[in-house]
């Protein structure tokens, strides 16, 4: 059960990881217009 | 000053005088000022042309002591100022003026739906932190509840305790910042019991934690967090939505115009005109300002602003009202005779809109029963969590969970929501459907009202005449032709509906010595025959037909009368069915008219209403009054007086200026089949907002027992709460949705019965 130690760090690591991504595309207007073509 | 003689002289701008004291007084400046920034306006200005114009402007914030900041921006031609507290707009604004530049205040729904996005963007940034946080802490929680040996239990609430600090200090500001404003006002607000359940859970758990026992509220206070800024992003999304397209304005704005600029017409708009700009519109073209025709007359419809039938014909020189409709082959040039917002029409629908943005005095009540409720809760938490341990001999952490269970399911955010979005939707609807409520009042009194005053001419009837036939006489195929071939080069409403009707004989006479006396008739010479058009007096007919506002035309050849030709003001299409619909929901419908009472008995027959004919304006305004509490569905000049005794007025499209002045509803559509759907959409407002009220009056009054007697802990309430919100949400979205497809369905279907009008022109606003 020791090999939480280690995953649960990674999971962090990776969820932060995710928020910094969506958060950027907020910022960066990614989801102002859903409806017209890219 | 040195700056401001050169700036004068070197781009030689009119300074205009104008008074900008009405920037400091609040109730004007409303719709200029955002509430969330009282001292910025922004302002569209003209006259920046080089980087030294910026330095100038800048030069402003030393010189003006009540202008704290200014921003510039030249690409879009934009202005921002910051006023100083306690100082005053007009007195920047003059001086902006005094340097030469032309500056016009934006009204901040112009630029709110960029703050709206902003708002919307810094809320999903919250919400994507408490979300991702709070998956993870449910991980966490999940294997704790599921048994998990000791020593990792703790590790696990301390991991959560991580987790849970980016929603203490980054996704829950913007409840903190609710809070502290109203604080300031010393206001209870809805959103201190959940604050008070975020923070006392978080530190309450942290204690705990500290002290080894495992009353830990972590998974709750994340829950809690997330759920409520999704439900809060969801309706601020829907209102970003609903909102942003919005723009009435546009009615007039917008219209496709060509301005005289430097020796050329070019395309325009119309929000751009000022006092003395030249420019010419084409046919069908909303006149956007008042305007004097310069090179040639033209034909004018005024059903609008005067309920007049029949187009009228303005000569060169005289001046057009804003909101006439030109109605001529070419373009039309007009000189501008002062701005769009000049115009008592641009007035009007600026009421509407800041209605639509502003909030009803229901939803201010509605607010008021929120924060009172919230008081209510917090004191009765307070008494579970401090009377009930002793009471009921309970734990004191049961009473910690209970009352903290309490709090989170008794939120009344869902009471707070609903009204003001179900009146939005409404509104909104309304506007969709061509309709424009000046106030959310108006639903409440439709509901109640159950006497409605109609007037006849223009409201009932089309006010537009269409060809039904000789009156006397036939015409050979021949005649039909010389007919057309004079037609054709009339401008004259009229003649446009005769071309239509006979479109297959176009083209095949040529007409010699055309002569149109505007307003009396035509004549030419054709085959040799000497043909002439002209108007025909009813009372020279041997049977003269009973039927209201029919026009006579009469034909001549070498003076000899060959055919009177008729053409019939025809009653609205939807009569009918607006009148059987109104009457099953139980209104009263009285029919009033100041045309003659034999005229009138058809429709009596016909709708089985009553009916008052022969009445002088200042008889149909007593009638009004002695049957109050009515409403008066009218148009004209003669209804002035009706419209402004009944408790809700309805100006159908054609009405006049005066009558928009003070109509609570703006028709903009031809028929009357919207006042009937107005009068369900406001039956539709008040079974949603009963429904909704009951609704979450229930739910929180069953989970709140459950809460006290301990049956939902702080988790299960956590997740309860939030979901009475978004299913209020979805209930208002839902029952306006079904409400508005009717609706469409029900314009299609009025848009179909109409192209053969629009040709004709009068009325239709397509």
């Amino acid at each position: 059960m020791t090999i939480i130690y280690l995953m649960i760090p990674c999971t962090l690591l990776l969820v932060g990881g995710f928020v910094a991504a969506f958060i950027w595309a907020n910022n960066n207007d990614q989801f102002e217009d859903l409806v017209t073509p890219a | 000053m040195q700056i401001n003689m050169d700036i004068n002289m070197e781009h030689n701008l009119e300074a205009s005088a104008s008074d900008w004291t009405y920037l400091d007084r609040p109730v004007e400046a409303n719709i200029y000022l955002s509430s969330t920034a009282p001292d910025l306006l922004l302002l569209r200005i003209e006259g920046v042309k080089c980087s030294g114009c910026i330095r100038n402007l800048e030069s402003l914030v030393g010189h003006v002591s009540d202008l704290q900041s200014l921003e510039v921006s030249m690409g879009d031609g934009l202005l921002k100022i910051k006023k100083s507290s306690g100082g005053h707009f007009s007195k920047i604004t003059e001086a902006i003026t005094q340097l030469g530049y032309r500056i016009t205040p934006l009204s901040h729904k112009d630029f709110s739906s960029s703050v709206r996005s902003a708002e919307v963007k810094a809320l999903r940034s919250r919400f994507a932190v408490a979300a991702a946080c709070m998956g993870n802490i449910m991980l966490l929680s999940v294997s704790i509840y599921a048994g998990m040996p000791k020593s990792y239990e703790q590790v696990f609430h301390w991991i959560s305790l991580i987790l849970v600090l980016p929603i203490l200090f980054y996704s829950n500001l913007s409840f903190y910042q609710n809070i502290v404003d109203a604080l300031k006002r010393r206001e209870p607000h809805i959103d201190m019991p959940i604050v008070l359940a975020l923070v006392g859970g978080s530190l309450l758990s942290i204690f705990n934690l500290l002290q080894g026992n495992n009353h830990i509220y972590f998974d709750s206070v994340a829950m809690l967090a997330t759920l409520l800024l999704g439900s809060r992003l969801l309706l601020l999304s829907l209102q970003k939505k609903f909102l942003s397209s919005q723009h009435l304005s546009q009615f007039v704005k917008n219209q496709p115009i060509q301005v005289y600029h430097q020796g050329q017409y070019r395309k325009g708009f119309s929000d751009d005109l000022k006092k003395g700009d030249l420019f010419k519109i084409g046919h069908g073209v909303t006149l956007p300002v008042d305007a004097q025709l310069v090179e040639t007359g033209c034909f004018v419809d005024p059903s609008l602003l005067t309920g007049e039938t029949l187009p009228k014909w303005y000569d060169k020189g005289e001046i057009v009202q804003a909101g006439m409709k030109v109605k001529s082959k070419a373009f039309t040039c007009f000189q501008a005779m002062g701005a769009i917002q000049d115009t008592s029409l641009y007035k009007y629908i600026l009421d509407v809109e800041k209605q639509i943005h502003g909030k009803s005095s229901i939803v201010k009540l509605a607010d008021k029963i929120a924060k009172y409720f919230t008081l209510g809760i917090m004191t009765l938490s307070a008494f579970v969590l401090l009377v009930l341990p002793f009471w009921l001999s309970i734990d004191i952490y049961e009473g910690i969970n209970r009352s903290l269970a309490l709090i989170i399911v008794s939120c009344p955010c869902a009471l707070a929501f609903a009204t003001p979005l179900i009146e939005s939707l409404a509104l909104v609807g309304a506007n969709r459907m061509g309709i424009f409520v000046k106030s959310a009042n108006v639903f409440e009194k439709l509901r109640n009202i159950k006497t409605m005053f109609f007037d006849k001419t223009g409201t009932l009837t089309q006010g537009n005449h269409a060809f039904c036939g000789f009156a006397e006489g036939t015409l050979s195929n021949q005649q039909i032709e010389r007919l057309v071939a004079l037609e054709q080069l009339s401008q004259h409403p009229l003649a446009r509906t005769l071309v239509n009707e006979f479109a297959s004989s176009i083209g095949k006479k040529s007409v010699q010595n055309f002569y149109e006396n505007h307003g009396e008739g035509v004549s030419g010479l054709i085959d040799g025959l000497e043909c002439k058009i002209s108007k025909y007096d009813k009372k020279f007919l041997a049977e003269p037909s009973a039927e209201n506002g029919s026009q006579l035309s009469a034909y001549y050849e070498n003076d000899d009368l060959k055919a009177v030709l008729q053409f019939v003001d025809n009653a609205v299409e939807d009569v009918d069915e607006v009148f059987s619909g109104l009457k099953q929901l139980g209104y009263k419908i009285k029919i009033i008219s100041g045309d003659q009472e034999a005229n009138l008995t058809y429709l009596q027959n016909k709708y089985a209403v009553e009916v008052f004919g022969d009445l002088k304006p200042s008889e149909k305004q007593q009638l009004v009054r002695n049957n109050r509490p009515s409403v008066m569905v009218g148009d004209g000049f003669n209804d002035l007086g009706a419209m402004g005794e009944a408790d809700v007025s309805v100006a159908v499209q054609g009405s006049i200026a005066e009558n928009l002045k003070f109509a609570d509803v703006f028709i903009d559509k031809p028929g009357i089949g919207l006042v009937f759907q107005l009068v369900r959409l406001a039956h539709q407002v008040k079974k949603l907002t009963i429904i909704i009220l009951g609704f979450s009056l229930i739910y929180n009054l069953v989970l709140g027992v459950l809460a006290v007697m301990g049956a939902i802990g702080p988790l299960a309430a956590a997740l309860l709460m939030p979901l009475s919100s978004i299913a209020v949400v979805m209930i208002s979205l839902v029952g306006m949705r079904n409400f508005s497809l009717v609706q469409r369905s029900h314009i299609e279907s009025q848009n179909r019965a109409i192209p053969p009008v629009t040709l004709l022109g009068t009325g239709a606003v397509s």
